[in-house]
Order: C-alpha cells, then structure tokens, then sequence
C-alpha cells in the first residue's frame, strides 16, 4: 500500500515489514519486550512530515497527534516507560 | 443523524482476523483506498496497541476534472484510531472523514472480539452514525449514505477473508519452501555420510 507522501511508499514498506511480523509473532501473544521498528518508523515518519500533501486539515491532525500528551512520540512503537531510542 | 449497526462473525480465531485487519489495505474490494499513512502508534500504560492511520481515497473522478482542479485536491481523507488489547482480545477500531467535515460526517466504530461460544471465531460489531449538515432533505440523504456505509461493510468483510487467504496462501508457501530444502539437504547430507563410510 502506497504512503499519502508517495516517495515514502519505500520507508513505509519497509517500516510494515517489521511492524506486520512483531504484531502477530509477538504483540499478539503476549509478548512485549520492546520495539525492534523504532528506527525505521522515524524514518518514515521523517519523509512523511516532509512530504505529505499540504493538507490544513490533515496538518492540523498530525499537530494534534503530536501534543497528545504522549511523551514517547514518533519511535516506532514502544512500552510506557522506555524513553525514545 | 442516522444510526447503522450490524453484526457479524468470521470462521477464523481473533488472532488471525486482528493481524488481516491491521494490513486490510490494498484490496480489490477497496480500490477507492489508495494511501495509508501510520501518523502515530505506541503502547499505553495497560499495554494497549494504540494506532493512529491517515487513509487516502481517490473516488475515479475523470481526469479532464483532475486536470482542472489539480490531481492533489481529488484525494480525500479519513482519519482513524485502533486500540489492540491482547490480553482481553478485542480489536477497536474508530475512524471518521476529515474531508467535506462541512458537508457530512460518517463516524464508524468496529470491535473485533473472539465469539463467545466458539474460540476460533470472531465476532465483529459495527457502527456507523452519519450526518449530513445544511440540507432539507438531509433524512434521504443520510438514508442512501446508510445503504452505502452497508454495502461497504460486505465489501470490508469480503476484503478481510481475502487478506486471510493471501496471509495463509504465504505461509504455506514458505512452510513448503521449508520442506523441500529440508529434503534437499537431508538428501545431500545421506550422500556426504556414504562418502565417509566408504
């Protein structure tokens, strides 16, 4: 599946890759003991901040992604207490 | 504002319909989806997957209008939230249009649990209220958009059985691939261990 940004269609790929294998081999039993796609989501993310349409709409979402209160954002997907890698 | 609910079970257990639910997207029952963006994703503090995707639908307007209005501004967009429980098994999955939000809003809600009697499969419940601002006949219109949000369900449906089998279809491709140089290999080794002997 294409990325919004569609020169990120590459990283996100990639990206999906490893998110789609730990999701099912490991989140879904059980298993959570730490992210091994943070550094791959950051740089798909990246390209995406980058290049996704300027979309007000659409910005404004990604801003408020952003000051969900999360304080671990943006590093692929990790436990409440890890700090950003 | 018109309210639509419904459902419906799949002959597979949560595990397999959570992991195709997570990759629905491309299908050939939803060619309008043709971007899917992941803006955020962690775990919450009672190690619940939270997901937050950006989906881009392009709805085959023709080009010469494409042309005109720039290919760009025929994208629209819908927003949506899935939360993954694994230890209670249950998949939600919210999601509403950031498009058009001045004309209509289509809220859609999607819970994905084990069934209650039968462990291998999933039940799935969904709904959707929908809102058409600014217009007298807004009750038709939300009627017709009722008929449509329910014939995309079947759609989504039809479109998860096929992520199923194409994710099955590449296990068992890989298990065979498995096996023959497995055979391969126990084939040689038999050949080395003669070699030996004599």
């Amino acid at each position: 599946m294409n990325s919004v940004g569609e020169a990120c269609t590459e990283l996100k790929r990639e990206y999906d890759q490893c998110f789609n294998r730990w999701f099912a081999e490991k989140f879904l039993k059980g298993e959570n003991d730490g992210d091994p796609c943070g550094q791959l989501f950051k740089r798909y993310q990246l390209c995406v901040q980058v290049r996704a349409p300027r979309n007000r709409r659409l910005h404004r979402l990604q801003q408020s992604d952003q000051g969900e209160g999360h304080t671990h954002r943006r590093a692929g997907v990790h436990g409440p207490k890890q700090r950003e890698s | 504002m018109k309210i639509w609910t419904s459902e419906h079970v799949f002959d597979h257990p949560w595990e397999t319909v959570t992991t195709a639910a997570m990759q629905k997207y491309p299908n050939p029952m939803n060619p309008s989806v043709v971007g899917v963006d992941v803006l955020d994703r962690h775990i919450d503090s009672s190690g619940k997957l939270h997901s937050h995707r950006l989906l881009s639908t392009e709805w085959g307007i023709p080009s010469i209008v494409k042309s005109l209005i720039g290919t760009s501004r025929t994208k629209t967009y819908v927003q949506e939230h899935s939360i993954v429980d694994p230890l209670k098994k249950t998949m939600e999955l919210k999601s509403s249009n950031i498009s058009f939000t001045n004309l209509v809003s289509v809220d859609e809600r999607l819970v994905y649990k084990p069934h209650p009697h039968e462990p291998d499969k999933t039940v799935l419940t969904q709904e959707a209220i929908i809102s058409v601002k600014g217009v007298s006949l807004s009750s038709y219109l939300e009627g017709l958009m009722a008929n449509t949000i329910s014939s995309n369900a079947n759609k989504g449906r039809e479109a998860l059985e096929w992520v199923i089998n194409r994710l099955n279809a590449e296990i068992e491709e890989v298990t065979a691939s498995a096996r023959r140089n497995n055979e391969e290999f126990n084939g040689s080794s038999s050949i080395c261990r003669e070699m030996i002997v004599k």
